[in-house]
């Protein structure tokens, strides 16, 4: 191969990545449209929702996933306890152990790890729901009946995510912060009550004004990225499976990206400054 | 009906993306009459109905569904454009996570103000149509090939349209359910005095219920003849018509 094919080829690559490039965000600008869109019509119109949807929904990724979400986040708060300890004890810092858990659960961890296991839980569930849909042909069927996949098949997950993460979230800050104080109580002998005073003392309720807004935030991203990729995917077994690992993976990069700008924008707003 | 005609397909180019898969694709349907679209796998069948149903736009040409415009319409005018007819798709396509009650009710309960007590009424009567009755609360995923099929057929029809589109109605169902499903789109054709569009290559059902066929051809891109099943099979002019729709039959006797 001579270097002006060579050459050549190159600039076809790169016009081909622009290309992909463009015919993504034009779908996705598409896609975020059709939601702003139904998403406005069904808050005019309430009757528009597809209620019964929406409470599967909401008992399928808010009620059904609380165990499990309150497992995990007990689980991150004793580590985060035991670890931090080990360090604090060490040069007597064992009173700020409550500020330390109950800061980084309410302010991150609680947050983020809900949102993960949001993404793996539910929506892995409704990429794969929405590819199957579209490879059954149900959307096609839909589409020919007159009605909007949107107001069917997106409105009441994120409706559902919308309402429920905040939800979890908290539950799971108040485990995470349950988990420190288990630490906090058995390995550096903090009494329950001053454990508590502190973690009140340390941890306003701006904080978890931050956790919930952070939680809403998340709940778009996953509803919104696993359903476009649902809606993306190749109508085939293997479209299917490529469209929820794409869905979870983008997800959580999403994720982790809007929680290092949100990180940095409540860190203004508290403190005027972003560290 | 300013055309007379409930489906109207004039000089249609359809393909996906850049590639055109059919040109200048031409045919009409009458209520009361039932047409085949047939032709070769991978000739452009079901790419031809997509577009007559709105769900693939046309590179060119005009579809007319009761003399309304389906390409040069807005898009919320399309949408009430395809209330007028009724689709059954290949696989059934009826909401797995409703039953068969809720997957027929749902378009009336969308499109008009009828009482819960209505719909239920006219979901007994749809689905005793297609001889499914007693299965109101059941799943699509409890019922056979068949019984989805014919479902779905009854789904196509709450909203009583005009006008029916089936895509390969009797692919994959043994001869009996086949036949069965045969003397339903008749007896729907009949009772109903709708025009009904049929994708399939089922030669039995061609000649069972055709009144006319379109055959499209995957090499020419377009259709190439057009008129009653057993005419074409005995006089087409075009040798590859007559070869498949007597099942090769001319080809071997070569």
């Amino acid at each position: 191969m001579n270097g002006s094919s060579c050459c050549v080829r190159f600039i076809c690559e790169i016009g081909d990545a622009t290309a992909a490039v463009f015919h993504d965000a034009l779908k996705l600008i598409s896609f975020t449209g059709e939601t702003i869109s139904e998403l406005f019509l069904a808050l005019r119109n309430p009757l528009r929702i597809r209620w019964k949807e929406t409470l599967y929904y909401m008992n399928m990724c808010g009620a059904n996933a609380l165990p499990i979400s309150s497992l995990i986040c007990l689980l991150m708060g004793l580590i985060l306890g035991y670890q931090s300890a080990v360090q604090m004890h060490k040069y007597g810092a064992d009173a700020f152990l409550p500020a330390l858990v109950g800061c980084s659960i309410v302010r991150e961890l609680g947050p983020l790890m809900i949102a993960v296991i949001a993404t793996g839980r539910a929506g892995s569930a409704f990429a794969a729901e929405i590819a199957t849909m579209k490879a059954t042909e149900e959307i096609n069927a839909m589409q020919t009946m007159g009605f909007s996949p949107w107001r069917f098949l997106v409105i009441p997950k994120l409706l559902a995510m919308i309402c429920m993460m905040p939800l979890l979230t908290f539950f799971g800050d108040m485990f995470g912060i349950a988990g420190g104080m288990i630490v906090g109580t058995f390995e550096l002998d903090i009494p329950v009550h001053t454990y508590y005073t502190q973690t009140v003392y340390w941890v306003p309720p701006r904080f978890f004004v931050e956790s919930l807004t952070k939680s809403i935030v998340f709940a778009i991203i996953v509803t919104g990225i696993c359903c476009l990729r649902g809606f993306e995917a190749e109508e085939d077994s293997l479209g299917i499976g490529r469209a929820t690992t794409s869905s979870v993976v983008t997800s959580i990069i999403v994720i982790i990206v809007a929680d290092t700008l949100m990180a940095r924008m409540f860190n203004m707003i508290f403190y005027g400054s972003a560290v | 009906m300013e055309s007379g005609y409930a489906v109207e397909v004039r000089e249609v180019s359809v393909g996906y993306g850049a590639k055109t898969v059919l040109r200048d694709v031409s045919f009409r349907v009458r209520r009361g009459e039932i047409v085949a679209l047939l032709g070769g796998s991978g000739c452009g069948k079901s790419t031809i109905l997509k577009a007559v149903i709105g769900l693939l736009p046309v590179q060119s040409g005009e579809i007319l569904i009761e003399g309304e415009s389906m390409v040069s319409c807005s898009w919320a005018a399309r949408r009430k454009i395809q209330r007028k007819f009724g689709v059954a798709f290949q696989g059934g396509a009826l909401f797995r996570s409703y039953t068969v009650r809720e997957n027929i009710a749902l378009p009336m309960e969308e499109y008009t103000d009828l009482s819960r007590e209505e719909i239920d009424r006219r979901v007994r009567e749809k689905l005793k149509l297609v001889d499914l009755s007693g299965t109101e609360e059941m799943m699509p995923g409890d019922l056979s090939g068949g019984m989805v099929k014919r479902a779905a057929v009854a789904r196509a029809l709450a909203l009583d349209p005009h006008i029916l589109f089936l895509d390969e109605p009797s692919a994959g169902l043994d001869p009996l359910n086949s036949a069965r499903l045969d003397d339903l789109i008749r007896n729907i054709r009949n009772r109903l005095n709708a025009a009904i569009v049929i994708v399939t290559h089922e030669l039995d059902s061609i000649f069972a219920i055709a009144d006319r066929a379109v055959f499209l051809d995957r090499d020419a891109g377009t259709v190439i003849a057009e008129g009653p099943p057993a005419e074409l099979r005995d006089h087409s002019p075009v040798e590859k018509v007559r070869v498949f729709l007597n099942r090769g039959h001319l080809e071997k006797k070569e």
